[in-house]
C-alpha cells in the first residue's frame, strides 16, 4: 500500500510538472533503488548497441579514414604516412575499368529507379487497398527477400543456365544462350533482372506499411469529393508516403557506390570487368586481400574517393527532393 | 500491481539483453571460425582445440593422429590437481574463413589453414612463436627435426631471422599440405581406346597413325623423354596435347579434357601458372617471387611469334614486372587460349556454365561410360586433392556398380603435364640423365600450420609437443596414404607405401617426388607487403585496348582477345603498376 501511495504522489507530481519536495530519508532510498534498477535497465538495452555502433561504425570508419594515408611495411612493421594510395588505386584500376564500373553502377542505379520504384509503388498500392489476391502477392512478393540470397541465386543461376535452355530446346529447337555467361551479352541484363525480381519485395512491403498508416477518413473525404483510384493514389497516397520515398531515394545515392547486384553470389571472385560495380570491385579487392595489409591502404583510399563524391551528391538529391518533391499540405 | 508487472517485465528484458549480449559475445569469439567440434568434452582430460580448414583434404588424416596421439598419451596428467589425466583433441572441422582476430580470440589453439598470408599474421600478432616445435630435436623422432624436412626456399621464408635471442630463426608456422592443378586421366580408357603416341610416328601422317590403336606397338618417351617410364605414350608437347585432344573427340566422339564451369577462370589460371612453373623450372620461377637472380628466357611478341631478348637480364625488385615477359608465360598462354577456343577440345557449354562446379565435373567424369549416360571423359582439368573431394561418388559408385569402381581400385592417373616444345622435352630428358628432376610443379595452397597467440601458457607446450607429433614421417605418410596426396614437407614415400595407395595416389606421390617444388613465396619486401598480388591466380593481370583483365582464360572466352595480345598486355599492365607496389 505505501508503495502504491508513492507511486500515486510521484504520478501527480509528474503530470503537474513540479519538483517532488524533500520528503524524508526513506522515500530518498526508495527512488535511488528505484532510479538504479532504471539505470541497469537501460544499461543493459543501450550497451549492445552503443557498442556495436562504436565498433562497428565508428572504429571501422575512423581506422578505414586513417588507412587511406598509411604505408604499411608488413615485412618491418613500419608504417608510414602518405598521399600516394590515392594516386596508386587510380593507376591501379585504369581509367578504362573506372568508367565501366561507374556506368555499370549508375545504370544498376537508374534502373532500379526507374523501375522498382513505380512498380513496388503500384503493387503496395494495390495490396494497400486490398484487392483481390492482394495478401497473396504481398507473401509470394516478399518470398524471395526471406529466403538465404545464396539460395535464390542457385535456384535462379540453375533456371536460367540449364533449366530453360532445356525447356526451350525442348519445346521449340531452338538453342537458349547460357545467358549468365558474359561472352553472349546479356550477363548484366540478367543479373539486374535478378536483382530488381529479389529487391521488389522490400520496397512493396515498406511502401505497403507506409499506406496503412494513411487516415482512413482522409481517403473517405476524398471519395466523397469524388476522387477516382487514380487521383487518390497522386493526390492524396503519394504524397503521404512521400517520406518513406524520399528516405530510399536519399539513401539509393550511397547505394550507387557499394550495391554489387548480387555478382559475388553469382559469380565468386571472377565477375567480368564488363560488369563489375563500384560495390562489387570493392567487396572484392578486400575480400582478395584477405588480411594483406599492404592492400588494404589503396582500398581505403578508393573508399575515401567513392565518399567524397556520395556526400555533395546525397546533399543534393535531398534538397532537390525537399525543394520540388510532393507536400503533405 | 501494473507496478509490480513492469518491474518483473523490465527484469525479464534485461536478463534477456544480458543473455543475448553474452551469446553475441560468444558467437564472435566461438570456435575461430563457426565450425563445429566432432565431440563433446570430455571433463575427465585436458582439451586441445584443433581448427581443420575442411577443404578437398578432408579431415581423416586428422582424425587418424588424433586417435594415435590420444592414445599414446592417455595416462598423462597436464593439469595437476584437477584430477585430469590424458589430452582430448578437439577436432573443428569447418570451411568457415579465419581472420588473423578469430585465430587469436577463437577458442581453437592449433590451426590447420590454407590461403593465409604468414606475414600478415605475424604483424597482427595472431600467432605464437612455435621455434621449440621447428627447429629442435622432435621428440617423437630422435635425432629429426621438422627444420630439415623444409626446403631452403621455406626455410627462409617461415624462420624470420633477427628476431630470437638465442639467434635461431623464429618460426610462427611451418607448410601443411601441398597443393597444385593439373590434368587427371583415365588410364583404362586410354588403354582401351590406345590413347598412346607411337614411337617415331610420322608427323605428317593421319591422325589415327600417330597412336598405338592395338596396343601393341612401341610407345613415345612420354615428357619426361626417358623411354621405360609410366608417361610413355602420354603427350610429350602441346602440340601432341593438341593431336590427343583431336583424336579422341573427333575420331572417337569422346569428351577429350573437362573442367568445372563454375570456376574454369581459377581453375585454368591455376593450370597457366602450373605450365609457366614446369617451362621456367625451379630457379627461373622463383625469380617471381624474390627477385634476385637473372632472367634467361625474357622475350617480345614480333610478327604474332614470341621472340626471346638477346641478353639476359638481371632482376631486382625495382624491375619485377619485366618477369612477365618470359617464354614459359607466352606459351602457356598459348595452350590456354588454345583449349578454351576449341570446343571440341573441351565439355562444351558446361565449360563456362556457372551451375556446371568442380564436383559436377569429378562425378561425370567418374560416371561417364559408366551409367550408360554421360558420354565417357578421357581427361578432366583438377586439384590434386580431387579424388578426396569426390570419395562419396566413389563410394556410392562401389556400392552400386561393384568393388571395381572403389577409389583404390579404378585406375585413374596424374598426367606429367607436356612441354611447349621437344627443345623442353630433351632438357628434361638431360636432366633425369644427369639424376635431376625433369619436372617443376608450383604449389598454390599457401598452406599453414600455427598455434594461436591466445593460447595460454601452460599449453603452449602442448600445442608444440602436438605440432612435432603430426609432423613425424609417420604421421606424413599417414597423410599420404590418407589422402593419396602429399604435405608440402620433405619425406620420402618408398614402395612400401606406394603400394598402399590408390592407382592414382601412386602416380600423383611419383611425380611430386620426381619434381622440383616452386613453394611461391620469399622473404622479399616486395613480396611480403604485397602477398595477395602474387597469388598463383592473380599474378596474370593484364592491360589490354586499356582495359585492365585478371584472368586470361576469362579474356579468352568472353573478350576473345588472343594469347599474343594478352601476353603483350601482361608487360603493359604490370610495368604501369608496378611502382604502386615497389
Amino acid at each position: 500500500m505505501e508503495e502504491m501511495r508513492m507511486v500515486a504522489t510521484q504520478t501527480s507530481e509528474a503530470e503537474s510538472g513540479a519538483l517532488p519536495p524533500f520528503s524524508g530519508g526513506r522515500k530518498k532510498k526508495t527512488l535511488l533503488k528505484s532510479n538504479k534498477k532504471d539505470l541497469a535497465f537501460y544499461i543493459a538495452l543501450m550497451a549492445w548497441p552503443v557498442l556495436q555502433f562504436a565498433v562497428c561504425y565508428i572504429w571501422v570508419n575512423v581506422s578505414s579514414f586513417l588507412m587511406a594515408f598509411q604505408d604499411i611495411n608488413v615485412a618491418t612493421g613500419v608504417t608510414t604516412w602518405t598521399w600516394k594510395n590515392f594516386a596508386n588505386i587510380i593507376t591501379e584500376i585504369s581509367w578504362a575499368n573506372l568508367g565501366t564500373m561507374a556506368l555499370n553502377s549508375v545504370l544498376a542505379w537508374a534502373l532500379l529507379l526507374v523501375i522498382s520504384i513505380p512498380l513496388g509503388l503500384l503493387f503496395s498500392y494495390y495490396i494497400y487497398k486490398k484487392m483481390p489476391g492482394s495478401i497473396f502477392f504481398r507473401a509470394v512478393l516478399f518470398l524471395p527477400s526471406i529466403v538465404s540470397a545464396i539460395v535464390m541465386v542457385t535456384i535462379f543461376r540453375y533456371f536460367v543456365s540449364s533449366a530453360l535452355p532445356s525447356f526451350v530446346q525442348d519445346l521449340f529447337g531452338a538453342e537458349f544462350p547460357n545467358v549468365l555467361d558474359p561472352a553472349t551479352g546479356y550477363a548484366f541484363w540478367t543479373v539486374i533482372f535478378y536483382t530488381i525480381w529479389v529487391g521488389f519485395g522490400t520496397s512493396v512491403l515498406m511502401y505497403s506499411n507506409g499506406m496503412s498508416g494513411i487516415d482512413p477518413e482522409l481517403v473517405d473525404a476524398a471519395h466523397i469529393d469524388g476522387a477516382t483510384g487514380i487521383r487518390e493514389f497522386w493526390h492524396i497516397t503519394l504524397p503521404l508516403v512521400f517520406p518513406t520515398l524520399s528516405v530510399f531515394l536519399i539513401t539509393s545515392i550511397a547505394n550507387i557506390f557499394i550495391n554489387q547486384i548480387n555478382l559475388y553470389s553469382f559469380y565468386g571472385g571472377t565477375a567480368h570487368s564488363s560488369i563489375q560495380t563500384f560495390g562489387y570491385y570493392l567487396y572484392m579487392a578486400v575480400k582478395r586481400a584477405d588480411g594483406d595489409y599492404g592492400t588494404f591502404p589503396r582500398l581505403a583510399a578508393f573508399g575515401l574517393i567513392l565518399t567524397a563524391i556520395a556526400i555533395p551528391l546525397t546533399l543534393f538529391v535531398r534538397w532537390l527532393l525537399e525543394k520540388f518533391g510532393p507536400s503533405e499540405n | 500491481m501494473n507496478r509490480t508487472f513492469k518491474k518483473i517485465a523490465a527484469a525479464v528484458l534485461s536478463a534477456l539483453l544480458g543473455v543475448l549480449a553474452a551469446l553475441s559475445a560468444v558467437a564472435c569469439s566461438g570456435t575461430g571460425g563457426g565450425g563445429s567440434y566432432t565431440e563433446a568434452i570430455d571433463k575427465n582430460r585436458t582439451q586441445l582445440y584443433v581448427y581443420n580448414y575442411d577443404g578437398g583434404f578432408g579431415s581423416e588424416w586428422l582424425n587418424k593422429i588424433k586417435q594415435r596421439y590420444e592414445a599414446l598419451h592417455a595416462d598423462e596428467e597436464y593439469e595437476p590437481g584437477t584430477g585430469k589425466r590424458g589430452i582430448q583433441i578437439m577436432v573443428n572441422n569447418t570451411k568457415n574463413a579465419v581472420t588473423s582476430e578469430t585465430i587469436k580470440s577463437g577458442q581453437d589453439e592449433v590451426y590447420f589453414i590454407e590461403n593465409m598470408y604468414y606475414y600478415s599474421l605475424r604483424y597482427d600478432g595472431a600467432i605464437k612463436d612455435i621455434t621449440d616445435a621447428v627447429s629442435a630435436e622432435n621428440k617423437y623422432e630422435p635425432g629429426k627435426t621438422i627444420e630439415e624436412k623444409l626446403t631452403d626456399e621455406q626455410q627462409a621464408f617461415y624462420g624470420i631471422e633477427g628476431v630470437r635471442a638465442d639467434g635461431k630463426a623464429q618460426y610462427l608456422g611451418i607448410p601443411h599440405y601441398f597443393g597444385s592443378y593439373g590434368l587427371v586421366y583415365n588410364k583404362t580408357l586410354f588403354d582401351e581406346k590406345g590413347y598412346y603416341f607411337l614411337n617415331d610416328y610420322d608427323e605428317d601422317a593421319p591422325l589415327e597413325d600417330k597412336f598405338d590403336f592395338y596396343g601393341t606397338g612401341q610407345r613415345s618417351p612420354g615428357p619426361d623423354g626417358t623411354p621405360g617410364t609410366d608417361d610413355d605414350g602420354l603427350p610429350a608437347t602441346y602440340q601432341e596435347f593438341y593431336w590427343l585432344l583431336e583424336y579422341i573427340a573427333r575420331v572417337n566422339l569422346q569428351t577429350a579434357l573437362s573442367w568445372t564451369g563454375q570456376y574454369y577462370t581459377q581453375y585454368l589460371g591455376f593450370l597457366l601458372n602450373a605450365l609457366v612453373a614446369d617451362y621456367e623450372g625451379l630457379a627461373q620461377m622463383m625469380l617471381n617471387y624474390t627477385f634476385k637472380g637473372v632472367a634467361t628466357d625474357l622475350g617480345t611478341i614480333v610478327g604474332g611469334e614470341f621472340t626471346e631478348d638477346l641478353a639476359d637480364l638481371p632482376i631486382e625488385e625495382s624491375n619485377g614486372w619485366e618477369l612477365k615477359r618470359q617464354a614459359g608465360v607466352y606459351y602457356a598462354l598459348d595452350l590456354i587460349e588454345t583449349l578454351v577456343d576449341t570446343p571440341k577440345y573441351h565439355n562444351g557449354t558446361n565449360a563456362f556454365a556457372d551451375a556446371y562446379s568442380h564436383l559436377n565435373n569429378q562425378q561425370d567424369f567418374l560416371m561417364s561410360g559408366v551409367d550408360g549416360i554421360t558420354t565417357p571423359v578421357a581427361m578432366i582439368l583438377d586439384g590434386m586433392w580431387w579424388q578426396s573431394e569426390a570419395s562419396q561418388v566413389f563410394s556410392s559408385m562401389a556400392d552400386h556398380y561393384g568393388d571395381e569402381y572403389s577409389m583404390e581400385n579404378r585406375d585413374l592417373r596424374w598426367m606429367p603435364l607436356p612441354k611447349a616444345n621437344k627443345e623442353k622435352v630433351a632438357e628434361a630428358a638431360e636432366k633425369i640423365k644427369k639424376g635431376e628432376n625433369g619436372h617443376t610443379i608450383a604449389d598454390s595452397l599457401y598452406s599453414l600450420c600455427c598455434v594461436s597467440s591466445g593460447i595460454e601458457d601452460w599449453k603452449l607446450p602442448i600445442a608444440i609437443d602436438f605440432i612435432q607429433f603430426c609432423n613425424t614421417d609417420e604421421s606424413l605418410i599417414e597423410f599420404t596414404t590418407t589422402t593419396n596426396a602429399m604435405k608440402a614437407l620433405t619425406y620420402k614415400v618408398d614402395d612400401t607405401v606406394l603400394q598402399q595407395l590408390s592407382p592414382y595416389g601412386r602416380s600423383l606421390v611419383e611425380y611430386i617426388q620426381s619434381a622440383d617444388i616452386v613453394y611461391p613465396y620469399s622473404q622479399a619486401e616486395l613480396y611480403i607487403n604485397n602477398s595477395s598480388m602474387f597469388r598463383a591466380d592473380e599474378y596474370y593481370r593484364a592491360t589490354v585496348s586499356g582495359v585492365n583483365k585478371t584472368y586470361p582464360a576469362q579474356a579468352f572466352h568472353v573478350d576473345g582477345i588472343s594469347a599474343e595480345d594478352y601476353f603483350t598486355g601482361l608487360a603493359t599492365y604490370y610495368k604501369n603498376t608496378w611502382n604502386t607496389i615497389v
